[in-house]
């Protein structure tokens, strides 16, 4: 079953992916920094059973963590199905996930319950009722930890209220150039919205992408929430297209050929080699300079991290045995 | 030591896992490690937002979350709230909190959540009637949440 990701969705060139996470916390049991062994196994039974009797059961697996090798969880994590956090813990938490991995619930990661919903592009609405679903889902069997006061109950009190954080991911390697980024990010931080590079916190980031995100989740509503982050990335895009069209000239178009070039020739890519040149097919096919599929950059991005690699391949490799078979596989691809 | 990762930039952090009584060792480049995530130990950011926040009077020093035992110190210190009791007990102290992380300390709520905060009332009142033997009563209740969970699936 292919993935979420390679599906493309409403302006996938520019917006990689729209991310829906709802925290929910069960009520009558502490939060997870709390849990003992007996209660973490009863929450984890109790939201299995709530997707697995319901009549959304064939659409859903479950996967016991224990079970994974090293690679194929760090693959996860380089996907963005699960926490880097969560990847290392080895008891107590569970995952269950829909087939193409649009839908997980990650339990007892930092909340009981953390609701996953991903879509291709700038689709915030439809992964918000994607998410909603589950919740509901959930909600017939189980009663979440709320106030009437403060709303849905998270052990971090930043995610209090509506417990949601929506993020968007885009493509901004214009304006990432034009070293414009962390003037235009310290405004956006005054909107209760925060932006971070792709992986970690700091200033790094791969391929040109950054995840803007809200930062409030109390004293608004679910879909007040979604307009105010739609608005601000609307205005990010009109403004790195903006740049894009002031840098139109051959020059560039040559730069990015060359990129595209070493990518259907090269013997070995390392895995920021490909990031950096993915960014480049990126931005050549919003400048409509050539025609590369998005459904298959975008499968590059999330599958061909070093995990990744080493997650297709059973025999332990090296770096640079890695860097020669994702060579051999963007060969097959582009 | 070269970070095990890139094979190009000195190693300056050991990353050890451990699953099932396996341990695996890396050595990583801050950039490589970067990319797992660890930029920045800790709760990243959350001293800057919570400073100035702890519990103003010895009596609210001491108060204990009757649940789970946690002062409202150590909460904002750990970052973690224990349990949902803890936001009833220190319920003073957390809306000075709220209002500087969110600008805002009461919640809003979404259409869907008028709905569903209803048929949990409901259903508690169901309960009632079935133990109290009220089955009319219950009959009644129990068409009614059907009808709103119906609405709600819309």
């Amino acid at each position: 079953m292919s993935k979420w990701f390679v599906n493309v969705g409403n302006r996938s060139d520019e917006v990689v992916s729209t991310r829906i996470r709802i925290a929910r916390n069960v009520k009558g049991y502490e939060f997870p920094s709390l849990m003992n062994d007996e209660q973490r196994y009863s929450l984890i039974q109790k939201v299995s059973d709530a997707i697995f009797n319901s009549e959304f059961k064939d659409e859903f697996k479950f996967i016991d963590i224990k079970k994974l090798t090293e690679y194929e969880k760090f693959s996860m994590v380089e996907r963005h199905l699960i926490s880097l956090d969560f990847a290392n813990c080895d008891s107590g938490r569970a995952l269950i996930t829909n087939l193409d991995e649009s839908l997980s619930i990650m339990i007892n990661e930092e909340d009981h319950i953390r609701i996953q919903s991903f879509c291709s592009g700038f689709e915030l609405e439809k992964a918000l009722e994607n998410a909603k679903r589950v919740e509901n889902i959930l909600a017939k069997s189980i009663e979440f930890s709320y106030d009437e006061d403060f709303g849905f109950l998270t052990e971090c009190p930043t995610n209090v209220g509506t417990g949601i954080r929506a993020s968007v991911m885009l493509h901004l390697p214009v304006l990432e150039q034009m070293s414009v980024l962390d003037k235009i990010f310290a405004s956006v931080s005054k909107l209760g919205l925060t932006v971070r590079g792709t992986f970690g916190e700091g200033t790094k980031t791969k391929s040109s992408l950054y995840q803007v995100s809200n930062q409030v989740t109390l004293g608004l509503t679910e879909l007040e929430l979604i307009d105010n982050l739609k608005n601000v990335v609307n205005q990010l895009l009109e403004k790195e297209n903006q740049a894009q069209k002031n840098l139109d000239s051959i020059e560039l178009k040559d730069k990015l050929y060359r990129s595209y070039g070493e990518l259907k020739y090269a013997r070995l890519v390392s895995s920021s080699e490909m990031f950096s040149r993915l960014s480049d097919l990126r931005l050549g096919v919003s400048l409509n300079y050539f025609d590369v599929s998005i459904s298959t950059l975008n499968e590059l991005l999330f599958s061909l991290g070093s995990a990744g690699v080493s997650s297709m391949f059973s025999d332990n490799l090296d770096a640079t045995a890695r860097d020669e078979k994702r060579a051999e596989l963007i060969r097959k691809a582009i | 030591m070269i970070c095990q990762m890139c094979n190009k930039h000195t190693a300056t952090t050991k990353l050890k896992t451990t699953v099932n009584g396996l341990t695996a060792e890396l050595n990583l480049c801050p950039e490589c490690l970067a990319s797992y995530g660890y930029s920045n130990f800790g709760s990243f950011g959350f001293n800057d937002l919570f400073s100035g926040v702890f519990a103003k009077d010895k009596e609210s020093k001491l108060k204990r979350c009757k649940k789970c035992d946690k002062t409202f110190d150590q909460i904002v210190k750990s970052g973690k709230v224990g349990c949902e009791n803890c936001y009833t007990e220190f319920k003073a102290e957390f809306k000075p909190l709220f209002l500087k992380i969110h600008s805002a300390n009461k919640h809003k709520r979404s259409f869907d959540e008028n709905n569903d905060n209803e048929i949990f009332q409901l259903k508690s009142k169901l309960q009632q009637l079935v133990e109290n033997e009220e089955y009319e009563k219950a009959a009644e209740i129990r068409d009614i949440i059907r009808e709103k969970q119906g609405n709600s699936n819309e």
